[in-house]
């Protein structure tokens, strides 16, 4: 049976997509599927960093793809989960030493092996970011409550469609409601008029986040965290599990914790 | 649009009835005798014109016309004008000659940012154009949904074309060689179809009537 390629994107850069790719690998992992994560950001390597692999990395996609190695040597096995793998991204070379026809031949060799293929796409939207959809059944767009960010991820999902990558779905990430509330944020269904397509979730800002990323902890895993459970929340629906968006509202508890610095 | 397929109308001093010139002549009449029985008192000293556009009648089917209004009360005079066929054709010659038709592109689909459409007539657009496409046309511009990029009507140079949209909410708008772009910071934008023109040298947005 084969799987899934799912390509995560934004246009805009630094909206969280490789923070997104980590933590959808992880969640999905976590619930036994496995799953192969692919950073095509060549050049610009971070998703290793993220998962906390970085001192793995022996061959990289480049190698795969000029036959310096067999993809099976690529592939880092996760830290915490075995059905995890990340086929990581070169840092010496730059987007050209990979073709759109590789990168959809390689995401289809590694589908016949997972069930999810996950790639990380870099920001832009020239060859990397074509590289990046090339093999992809099913795009996920990451965007943060920003005019700019929104309008990227448009002008994203409308290159999407000409390469005949149908019904993109969007992640609004970093979002506070605090401030949507006293309309100094766009709320989700601006965005979501602007945008048509379907709300996959959405992901609360969040300091824990930044102590995640850089210790290479996905958030995924930390039940306590409300990004991390957002992401959770996230990875059942991408299984097709009805879930529904999580309230983001602050608790009175939590206001209170964090009017006297206790959060 | 469906058209009437009689129309009444008072003109110098005559009812003047116009009958729609492609419809079976029998189902015409048929709905010219209901007519003509429910507003009788109408047609009291009338002077009747009846305009046929370019249907040829028999004579049977004239008599049958007239027949119609012969039993009113004081009718006065019924005259049949048929549109000259000649001078028509003619006529619609030369419009052609003087205003080429234009044609226009229409677009089923949503405009998302960094998609264009560009087209040397009018262009329909069913779906919404967001900011960051541009929509540039030698004629009119009509967005059948919310419209807030860059539109540019008359790009020839005419000041005569038009923008219209369900809710025109544009970054910026060029008519001709007329341009202009929406005030800076927070802006209201009414709940209503509006439409752009050229008046008086700058673009004018109003409410669209009609």
């Amino acid at each position: 049976m084969a799987g899934k390629v799912l390509v995560i994107t934004s246009g805009k850069g630094g909206v969280g997509k490789t923070t997104t790719t980590a933590n959808l690998g992880t969640g999905l992992a976590k619930l036994g599927n496995k799953v192969a994560l692919i950073d095509a950001d060549i050049g610009l390597r971070n998703l290793d960093v993220v998962m906390g692999l970085e001192n793995r990395i022996v061959y990289d996609i480049v190698d795969v793809v000029e036959g310096n190695c067999r993809l099976e040597q690529a592939l880092i096995k996760d830290k915490r989960y075995n059905s995890l793998c990340l086929l990581p991204a070169a840092q010496t070379r730059d987007k050209t030493a990979v073709n759109p026809d590789e990168m959809a031949e390689l995401c289809s060799e590694l589908k016949e092996e997972f069930d999810y293929v996950i790639v990380d796409s870099p920001a832009g939207i020239e060859q990397g970011f074509k590289n990046a959809i090339a093999g992809a059944d099913r795009a996920i767009i990451v965007t943060t409550p920003e005019v700019s960010a929104v309008r990227d991820a448009d002008r994203i999902i409308g290159m999407l469609e000409a390469e005949g990558i149908k019904e993109p779905e969007v992640i609004i990430n970093r979002i506070r409601m605090d401030m949507v509330k006293k309309g100094n944020m766009m709320d989700i269904d601006d965005m979501i008029e602007i945008l048509a397509i379907k709300l996959l979730g959405v992901v609360p800002d969040d300091e824990k986040i930044v102590v995640s990323t850089n210790t290479g902890e996905p958030i995924v895993l930390n039940n306590n965290a409300k990004s991390g459970q957002a992401f959770d929340n996230i990875v059942r629906r991408i299984i097709g599990e009805e879930v529904p968006l999580m309230s983001l509202d602050e608790g009175l508890v939590n206001k209170f914790k964090r009017m006297i610095g206790l959060a | 649009m469906q058209k009437d397929r009689i129309l009444f109308k008072w003109e110098a001093g005559h009812l003047i009835i116009t009958l729609d010139e492609d419809l079976r002549f029998d189902y015409l009449v048929e709905d010219l005798k209901e007519k003509v029985t429910k507003a009788k008192n109408f047609f009291i000293n009338a002077k009747i014109k009846i305009e046929v556009g370019r249907r040829e009648l028999s004579f049977e089917e004239k008599e049958v016309l007239i027949d119609t209004f012969a039993s009113l009360p004081g009718l006065s005079v019924i005259e049949i004008i048929r549109d000259d066929m000649q001078s028509n054709l003619q006529d619609k010659a030369q419009n052609i000659e003087h205003e080429p038709e234009t044609s226009t592109l229409f677009l089923h689909r949503t405009l998302r940012s960094g998609q264009s459409v560009e087209y040397d007539g009018n262009i329909v657009i069913i779906g919404d154009v967001n900011p960051g496409a541009e929509v540039v046309a030698k004629g009119d511009i009509v967005v059948m949904g919310v419209f807030r990029g860059v539109a540019h009507a008359g790009v020839d140079g005419s000041n005569e074309a038009t923008i219209v949209a369900f809710r025109l909410q544009p970054t910026q708008l060029r008519i001709g060689n007329k341009i202009c772009r929406a005030p800076d910071g927070e802006v209201k934008h009414p709940n209503n179809p509006e439409i752009a023109s050229v008046k008086d040298d700058t673009i004018l947005i109003e409410d669209l009537r009609n």
